[in-house]
């Protein structure tokens, strides 16, 4: 029987440590996990680490287009707000003909 | 899920769920005290459910977070608005045309005219009275559900909420009737967060209300001032240019005895242009233009608003599956027991007690409680850990992740004593112990009876373990750990080294 040598991944490079601090500290990955990934993060090997930098880029990528869509919606509720204020004045011009016309009649 | 499911109960619970009330009791519904205490009640959960940082940090323990997911942020507004205002006029019209039409002053030929649109007028201050009530506008949404099974769960989630809002307004609320609410609420909330009704409702509790009282006073405001500004402008004119022709407006008002009765006279000519002008505001809500406007961001929106969960979910997965192979899954769990200690320990809130029932789900610490969420979170856990290892183009890291998520998953529901037997001590842990805290003491191996030993940072070669606090929001630190490097290789002790004695520990082999 012949041994043989169990080959383990590298540790993961002080560069990947870093970037998955840096993506980690800007997630909404609940504060406890954070920490407990911060406590840990000095033992992962570097497909863990590659593995884990995809999902928190992936995650701070649909938080920024969440964050985009947001803000379209809420301008398109301000263009709307605006057509509806155009849309009062217009009324109210209209009101203020129909005044003149019943004292129009009267008179 | 089916609909036919959310028929739901109160899963055995002696309280009585209250019969949801019809439209015409929610007009009347709302009183300032029990605004305040939904409002407090509200707050607590936003506050502690949401992903704000200190929320979780001190009342979420992170698998209760997981459990839980997290809550979506607004996004429907446009569902509050446009449910509340139909839902609000549908229900108030009636009422409303009644009181208003038979107040309506003198018989000119003009108020007639204007009177059909006194009701929508009326259906709108109303609305913008009880806007400021999340009760009344979670029960708008609610009550605007399409599909009866939906709208039954929403409203028996409501009154659950308001059961629960009257406990806790009580000087010494019963514990054990809020654990009790608790329970069943966490069963709403597990079984209906794929609803998008229902988290147009969650939305609507956190900011609908908000939007739709800044709009409905933006709007009247402007109605009724314009509507001032109208009168003011066309007596002037008349009285300019036709001279006692001007009398049938303000001729009309001085037949009326009292300056009261004029003062009337002229606040109600004021609403019902104003009417008028807020009817155009809902019309052009509601118009086919505004409603595909809307659609497309608010389809736009909630798209974004899943992938964002998603992805969110997906990461946690991962740093589930992570934290398990490097032996940090067992200080995540410490928190999760932290959290459930310090809330069983006499925390009196409602999310106290939702949040300890489902970290009880999760561990299985608290005996018979656990076992229906606990298969509920084993799926969820399981398929957001595949999910995010599947998804993964590193296969074999994704497979490593997988495995190792799905066993710590598997273990986790299926093992309730086991669990707290093999990944917890039989007490609370103590936090202050240096190796899970962090500082500048680190694990440089075990002792004979495989107890985890401790030295000073480095000094063995296992790298320093950083207090989390030092590092968070301080980059100066974080550059200063990684640009201070290891000494050298782990240190074995008895021919093992930590991260073998950790895994040990936590798969028992």
């Amino acid at each position: 029987m012949t041994a043989t040598a169990i080959r383990y991944p590298e540790q993961a490079s002080e560069k990947q440590i870093a970037e998955i601090l840096d993506l980690l500290l800007q997630s909404p990955i609940p504060v406890s996990y954070q920490e407990a990934l911060i406590n840990s993060v000095h033992s992962i090997d570097c497909q863990q680490a590659e593995a884990i930098l995809l999902d928190l880029s992936r995650l701070l990528f649909q938080e920024v287009r969440y964050g985009k869509a947001k803000e379209v919606w809420m301008e398109t509720w301000s263009r709307i707000a605006d057509q509806i204020k155009s849309r009062m004045d217009a009324e109210l011009l209209a009101i203020e003909r129909e005044f003149d016309a019943i004292f129009r009649l009267r008179r | 899920m089916a609909v036919a499911q959310l028929a739901l109960t109160t899963g055995g619970s002696s309280l009585k769920v209250p019969t949801p009330p019809t439209g015409g009791e929610i007009a009347t519904v709302t009183s300032l005290a029990a605004l305040d205490t939904t409002g407090r009640v509200v707050s607590g959960i936003e506050k502690a459910l949401d992903t704000t940082a200190q929320a979780i940090n001190y009342a979420v323990p992170a698998a209760a977070h997981t459990v839980c997911s997290f809550l979506p942020v607004p996004e429907v507004v446009n569902s509050a608005v446009t449910s509340s205002l139909g839902f609000g006029t549908r229900v108030l019209t009636a009422t409303a045309k009644e009181s208003l039409q038979g107040a309506a002053f003198g018989a000119t030929a003009w108020t007639r005219a204007l009177r059909h649109s006194v009701a929508v007028n009326g259906a709108t201050e109303d609305l913008e009275k009880t806007s400021a009530s999340k009760d009344f506008l979670a029960r708008c949404i609610a009550e605007s559900a399409e599909k009866p099974a939906v709208k039954e769960s929403l409203l028996s989630y409501l009154a659950l909420r308001s059961q629960l809002a009257e406990l806790r307004a009580e000087e010494s609320p019963d514990r054990g009737k809020i654990s009790q609410l608790a329970q069943s609420l966490a069963s709403f909330e597990v079984k209906l967060r794929d609803f998008q009704e229902f988290r147009d409702l969650k939305a609507a509790l956190e900011a609908g209300p908000k939007f739709v009282e800044e709009q409905s006073k933006r709007i009247n405001s402007l109605a009724t001032a314009k509507a001032d500004e109208l009168i003011e402008r066309v007596s002037h004119f008349y009285q300019e240019h036709v001279g006692s022709l001007a009398g049938e407006v303000e001729g009309g008002w001085t037949r009326l005895e009292t300056e009261e009765e004029r003062r009337a006279a002229r606040t109600k000519l004021r609403d019902q242009i104003a009417a008028r002008l807020l009817k155009v505001f809902e019309s052009e809500l509601s118009s086919e233009e505004t409603k595909a406007a809307l659609s497309k961001v608010t389809h736009d929106l909630h798209e974004g608003f899943d992938c964002y969960r998603s992805a969110f979910r997906g990461a946690v997965g991962t740093a589930l599956g992570v934290l398990f192979v490097t032996g940090g899954l067992r200080g995540a769990l410490q928190a999760a027991w932290d959290g459930a200690s310090y809330i069983t320990a006499g925390a009196a809130s409602w999310v106290g007690d939702n949040l300890v029932s489902t970290v009880s789900s999760f561990t299985g610490w608290v005996g018979e409680q656990v076992t229906t969420r606990a298969t509920e979170l084993y799926e969820w856990a399981k398929g957001s850990i595949v999910h995010a290892a599947t998804d993964n183009p590193l296969t074999r890291a994704g497979s490593a992740i997988v495995s190792a998520g799905v066993d710590a998953a598997t273990a986790v529901s299926d093992g309730a004593q086991q669990l707290a037997e093999s990944l917890m001590p039989a007490s609370p842990p103590d936090l202050s112990h240096p190796y899970w805290t962090g500082s500048s003491r680190v694990m440089t191996g075990v002792d004979e009876h495989f107890n985890p030993l401790f030295g000073e940072s480095c000094t063995s070669g296992f790298p320093f373990t950083p207090r989390g606090e030092t590092l968070i929001g301080n980059p100066e630190g974080i550059a200063q750990y990684f640009t201070t490097p290891p000494t050298g290789p782990a240190h074995p002790v008895g021919g093992e080294s930590a991260t073998d004695f950790i895994m040990r520990r936590v798969t028992g082999k």
